[in-house]
């Protein structure tokens, strides 16, 4: 079992969603501020551990004089007097930390994330290059660039937590917070829903892909732009099929008549890595099977199962996986 | 009734047999069930109120067993997504209102009298009720459990999530009344505790003469008077909310979920301290008595006490950090949150000084207390 440890911690805390591999500068911050406040904790108590030994174990005359009393009551006064003194020294630095991380409000991206039961709506306001748009569960930021995410609540708290690019902030129903999310590094930054929210609370995983400015520039205008005509003739069919289903009464398809606002907005759903939240994979064999039965997928979720024949579902899985 | 100058401290005439007998037979047990239930004596609550907590406590580690149980795998489907948030909820809520501060309470029910020399707790009926009332919700909150309307929303039940467009069903009422129940009890045995230090100390134990553990728990008690008010008064409003259709914590009516952050974190943390407290007396008092010396510092332990007492009143926003609070509040609370460590770090610095000076004797208690470290 020992042995498994270093293992055991080195999966937990490697990869795209950690705190302690911090790939932006509010969560380097941070992790400078943990490791920090760790090290310091740690030769203390190590220091504890020391004298607790030495006071267990060290040779004992006979009686107890006036002097040693005297000697303990002076050690004693001076490692409280240390302790203040390196807590302030602790509380400062993470006044510090706080301080140069900065406000969100000065960046000049603006991202607004709507936290529903059990996925994340993402509204890209509109810019000189692009017109506004709409997107779910993938955020797409520039490397190098603050970015002002607006995090608000559709329905219940939610928590907005990429580990590797910032700290963690709660969406708050009737209230709107800030955060300033930025990337050193190209990357895909995994996030998760961090306050409890109800049956898939655990299903509720964030994308943040961080890319060159100039690809970020080619993504916003791909997604800005209404869903393309269609070719091929399963996909062309599956469309119809979703029109007339009441598929279109809950998701948006810009460029169509779907225009529903109860579930993702599907118009480039086919370009997003992972459906539902982070749960599987994008692939048409995945979009059936969610399409199929979302409910077995993800217990509980607030998309319900169409009825559907298998020629609609093969038709409308090519459709969706069409939609780039 | 005349007195002797002899026997000045008897306030009787009876004789030493004659007294015997009339004691005997006012404080004895009679046998019997009802004599077993009707029970005032604060030894056999007190044990039975320390049997009853550590039933819980093997309890809810069952529950924490089927959470491993069920993490054990990646994506494994062993329980339910329902399932699991009931059980959840119910290890945290068990932990907390029927274990932690439960047992705490209890030890001090059983030791307190016996530590400051008096025969019986302060409000020995009270006492009584306490225990039956916190078995009440106890009983509650399980049968519920296993009646599939367990608790389903974290045991700090974050509005709007138990709220009644969120919470269907019975399941956060469940909660609401289990903390009314148990804050009901926690609250009788506060009272008890602090009335029995100030007012039955046997004669010439002044206030600087109760042993540590007696401290830790008055001022425990003290913490648990100022606080619990503070859930009650959050778990009436969502009863409300939910059962009589007020709108405390509704934001589309002028409510505000962060109202109900505030108050149970306004108890919440103090609750840690509820607990630490406690566990820091037991320590106290071990280490004096397992290196045949007093504790080094007995005043400043005190003040230690005290001051971690009136700090855990200033530190409950620190659970709200994410939450979305203006930085200037924030920074006040880091900072007092990292005062704690001050009077904390005395305290452990004085029980170096105590088994510097004195001649450590290694029993098993001691052994705990060192493995604690
Ligand atoms: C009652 C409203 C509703 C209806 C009807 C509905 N959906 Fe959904 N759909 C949702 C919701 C809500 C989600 C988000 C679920 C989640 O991740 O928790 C979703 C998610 C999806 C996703 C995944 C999107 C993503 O990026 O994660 C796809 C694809 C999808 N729906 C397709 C369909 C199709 C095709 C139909 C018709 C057969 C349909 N939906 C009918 C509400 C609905
Ligand atoms: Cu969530």
């Amino acid at each position: 079992m020992v042995a498994l440890w270093p293992a055991a911690f080195a999966c937990g805390c490697s990869g795209n969603q950690s705190a302690l591999a911090p790939y932006g500068a509010p969560a380097i911050h941070v992790e400078h501020l943990i490791v920090g406040i760790v090290a310091l904790c740690t030769l203390i108590w190590v220091a504890v551990m020391l004298v607790l030994g030495l006071a267990l174990w060290r040779k004992r005359q006979q009686g107890e004089t006036e002097i040693q009393q005297r000697r303990l009551a002076v050690v004693v006064t001076a490692s409280v007097a240390a302790t203040a003194v390196l807590i302030a020294g602790m509380t400062v630095a993470s006044f510090y930390t706080t301080r140069s991380i900065g406000l969100p409000q000065r960046a000049s991206i603006a991202i607004t994330v709507r936290a529903q039961q059990w996925w994340w709506q993402v509204f890209y306001a509109s810019s000189a290059a692009t017109p506004g748009f709409q997107t779910a569960n993938e955020i797409h930021i520039p490397v190098g660039q603050d970015v002002h995410v607006r995090l608000e609540s559709a329905d219940v708290i939610h928590s907005f937590w990429v580990p590797s690019l910032a700290g963690k902030q709660d969406l708050v129903p009737g209230r709107s917070n800030s955060l300033l999310l930025r990337a050193e590094k190209p990357g895909v930054y995994r996030g998760q829903c961090a306050e409890f929210c109800g049956l898939q609370h655990g299903h509720m995983a964030v994308m943040v892909i961080a890319e060159a400015p100039a690809d970020y520039a080619r993504w916003t205008a791909a997604q800005s732009a209404d869903a393309i005509p269609l070719v091929a003739p399963d996909a062309a069919a599956g469309r119809i099929a979703f029109l007339a289903k009441p598929c279109a009464a809950c998701h948006t398809i810009r460029g169509t008549t779907a225009t529903g606002n109860t579930g993702p907005d599907l118009t480039h759903v086919g370009s997003r890595q992972t459906i539902a939240a982070g749960l599987v994979e994008t692939t048409r064999g995945s979009l059936a099977a969610w399409i199929a039965d979302p409910q077995t997928l993800k217990p509980g979720n607030n998309m319900p199962m169409v009825p559907l024949t298998s020629v609609e579902l093969q038709n409308i899985s090519a459709y969706m996986e069409s939609l780039k | 009734m005349t007195r002797s100058a002899e026997d000045g401290l008897r306030d009787t005439a009876l004789s030493d047999r004659e007294l015997k007998r009339a004691l005997a037979s006012t404080w004895s047990a009679q046998p019997g069930l009802w004599e077993a239930l009707s029970t005032v004596d604060h030894k056999v609550i007190g044990r039975r109120y320390i049997a009853t907590a550590f039933v819980f406590l093997a309890l809810g580690g069952v529950l924490s067993l089927l959470m491993r149980l069920q993490l054990a795998q990646p994506e494994a489907r062993f329980i339910g997504p329902d399932r699991y948030n009931q059980i959840f909820t119910m290890h945290g809520s068990n932990m907390m209102f029927l274990f932690a501060v439960p047992v705490m309470q209890a030890m001090a029910v059983y030791l307190v009298p016996l530590m400051v020399g008096t025969r019986n707790i302060a409000f020995p009926r009270l006492n009584a009720f306490s225990y039956w009332i916190y078995v009440a919700g106890g009983l509650l909150l399980w049968i519920a459990f296993i009646v599939d309307t367990g608790p389903d929303v974290g045991w700090f039940a974050y509005v709007p999530l138990s709220g009644p467009q969120y919470g269907a069903g019975k399941r956060a009422d469940i909660w609401a009344q289990m903390i009314t129940f148990t804050e009901l009890s926690a609250l009788a045995v506060a009272v008890e505790i602090v009335v029995t230090v100030f007012k039955q100390r046997a004669p010439g134990m002044s206030l600087d003469r109760i042993p540590l553990f007696v401290w830790s728990m008055l001022v425990t008690s003290f913490l648990v008077i100022l606080a619990m008010p503070a859930i009650m008064i959050a778990s009436t409003s969502l009863i409300l909310d939910r059962l009589v259709g007020t709108h405390f914590f509704n934001p589309a009516e002028g409510g505000d979920v962060l109202l109900w952050q505030h108050l149970f974190w306004f108890f919440g943390h103090p609750e840690v301290y509820i607990i630490f407290l406690p566990a820091v007396g037991m320590v106290s008092t071990i280490v004096a008595t397992f290196t045949g010396r007093p504790v080094f510092g007995y005043l400043a332990m005190v003040m230690a006490l005290v001051a971690t007492g009136v700090l855990a009143f200033g530190l409950w926003v620190h659970h709200m950090f994410v939450a979305g609070l203006p930085r200037l509040g924030e920074s006040f609370f880091t900072a007092s949150s990292m005062a704690i460590a001050v009077p904390a770090g005395l305290q452990i610095f004085c029980w170096l000084a105590t088994i510097w000076a004195g001649k450590p004797i290694f029993k098993t208690p001691f052994l705990f207390v060192m493995a604690s470290w």
